[in-house]
Parts: C-alpha cells; structure tokens; sequence
C-alpha cells in the first residue's frame, strides 16, 4: 500500500533503497531464465574484454532501473505502479560486482489528471563512493480516493 | 560481410521509423524468480522481456550497452501467457562521433493486455565503455 495523494508533496523524498552488487545477481539478471544464457558483457570477464575493454563485467542499467522501480512501488503501491508506472535512467558510471547502490527520490510535481495525480520523481542512484551511477526520473497516476 | 563493413556503413544500414516483429515468448514462473532474486525484490513484476531477441541492430552491432533505458508499465505479466514483442527504430544519433540508436519495444500478451513499452538508447560503439572507464 502506497501513500494517499493528499500526504504527497512536491519536495516529499522518499525512502531510500540500498541494494547490493554480486556477480551472482547479474547472472541470474543476465543469463538466467528469459535471457539467452549465454555468457555476455554484464556475466563474463572474457566476453567483458572482448566487447567493451572492460577487465570485469559490469551490471545492466537495467538493474538500477528495477531498483528504481521497487522504490517507487513503495512509495505509490505495487499496484498502482504496475499498471500508471514509467521510470527513465541515464546510466553514467558502471556499476560493479561488490558496489553498494543507493537509490534516492524526491517528488518533483503533482499534477491533477483524469485519474487522479501524476506523480513525477527525480530519481539518483550512487555508489557507495558517493559518485552517481544513474539519472532520470519516474513517475505514476496515484488515484485520489 | 557484416564483419567486413565499416562502423559507419552498419550504422547507416540503419533503418529509421522501421518497425520489426521480434516474435513471440512465454513468460515463466523460473524467468520472474530469476528476475525477482537479481534484484533482491520478492514481489518485482516485470522481468526484461525482450532481451533473448536478436533484432536487425543487434544483427550489425552484436554487442551493444544500454546507455538509457525508459520503461512503462502497463499490466504485469502472467506465467504461461504467450507475449508478443514488437519493436521500431525511433531514432539514431550520433554523439561526438559515437554511434547510437533508440529503440521502443512493445509487449502484448495473447489476450491483448498491454504488458509494457520499453526504449532503450543504445551505445552502439561499445569499446567506449573500455576507453571511459578501464
């Protein structure tokens, strides 16, 4: 369950998310089920090398996009964000295998629409140096009832 | 041949506004699971859906890297439920001289609820990752 429209406010920050790389969650974001398995830039050292120069892999932005999007889940409800959801990130550093990610948010715009409220975040997301890995924004339609 | 043609010639094969059928999938329980532990997210959704299909910019860059990525959530997708993907080249660019195109995929699934609309800019010059960062 997410928060009432009438308790969000433009400058409102939400929770931070704090996520944790390993090489073992890229895998299975990478080349587990649904991917086509196999070993590629964001799962291998080889293949890193071999596509980017890169000695390691490094994560999808993918990744970093599905923090953002449990962020915001929580803030407005899975449900709500399942179904009027939208997040949109610039990727500008590599996340690591070990990096500790954190995911902020700060409400940017409440705009009355047909179904309720659009509701626009900023969104970071920074390494556990302090330096940003992702930009952008999200935004969903939270209901007025 | 495709290894024999210059950046700028696979680049400029690039079609522009040209939509492709990508086909169809059938999202699996072990796909969701798999998402929801990369991600460390017991309830998370939407799993990438489209990244096993090998569409013609992929054909003339193997390796790319996603340089921003948008995506809009629709209905979440069911376990079992056959997905159709179909995509279009919305754009390219060039950056400084980096190559990149966008690119919009959208998910329907076999009852024709709409799953999710993702666009993705792609780094298509992907030893540049390397140059920035090794």
């Amino acid at each position: 369950m997410g928060l009432a429209v009438a308790n969000i406010k433009v400058g409102t920050e939400l929770t931070p998310l704090v996520k944790h790389m390993t090489l073992q969650k890229m895998i299975w974001f990478s080349s587990g089920e649904g991917t086509d398995k196999q070993p590629n830039l964001h799962t291998d050292p080889d293949a890193a090398e071999r596509d980017t120069g890169m000695k390691k892999p490094f994560a999808s932005g993918r990744m970093s996009l599905g923090y953002a999007c449990e962020m915001m889940s929580r803030f407005v409800g899975l449900d709500v964000f399942s179904h009027t959801g939208t997040v949109d990130l610039k990727n500008i550093k590599l996340v690591m295998d070990g990096d500790t990610i954190t995911v902020r948010g700060r409400v940017t715009d409440v705009e009355p629409v047909k179904e309720g409220s659009l509701v626009t975040v900023a969104i970071t997301c920074e390494n556990q140096r302090g330096e940003k890995t992702s930009v952008g924004g999200a935004s969903a339609v939270v209901p007025n009832a | 041949m495709i290894e024999n043609m210059s950046e700028k010639e696979r680049y400029d094969l690039i079609q522009v506004g040209c939509d492709e059928d990508l086909g169809s999938i059938v999202v699996t329980q072990a796909q969701i699971d798999d998402n929801r532990k990369a991600l460390d997210w017991p309830e998370a959704p939407f799993p990438v859906l489209h990244a096993p299909k090998h569409d013609a910019t992929r054909k003339l860059f193997p390796p790319r890297v996603n340089a921003r990525s948008i995506r809009q959530f629709f209905n979440p997708p069911l376990p079992g439920k056959r997905i159709q993907l179909k995509m279009r080249i919305t754009e390219k660019y060039m950056r400084g001289d980096v190559p990149y195109v966008i690119e919009e995929t959208t998910a329907t699934d076999e009852d024709g609820r709409k799953i999710e609309v993702m666009t993705v800019h792609q780094l298509l010059r992907t030893k540049k990752v390397g140059e920035k960062w090794a």
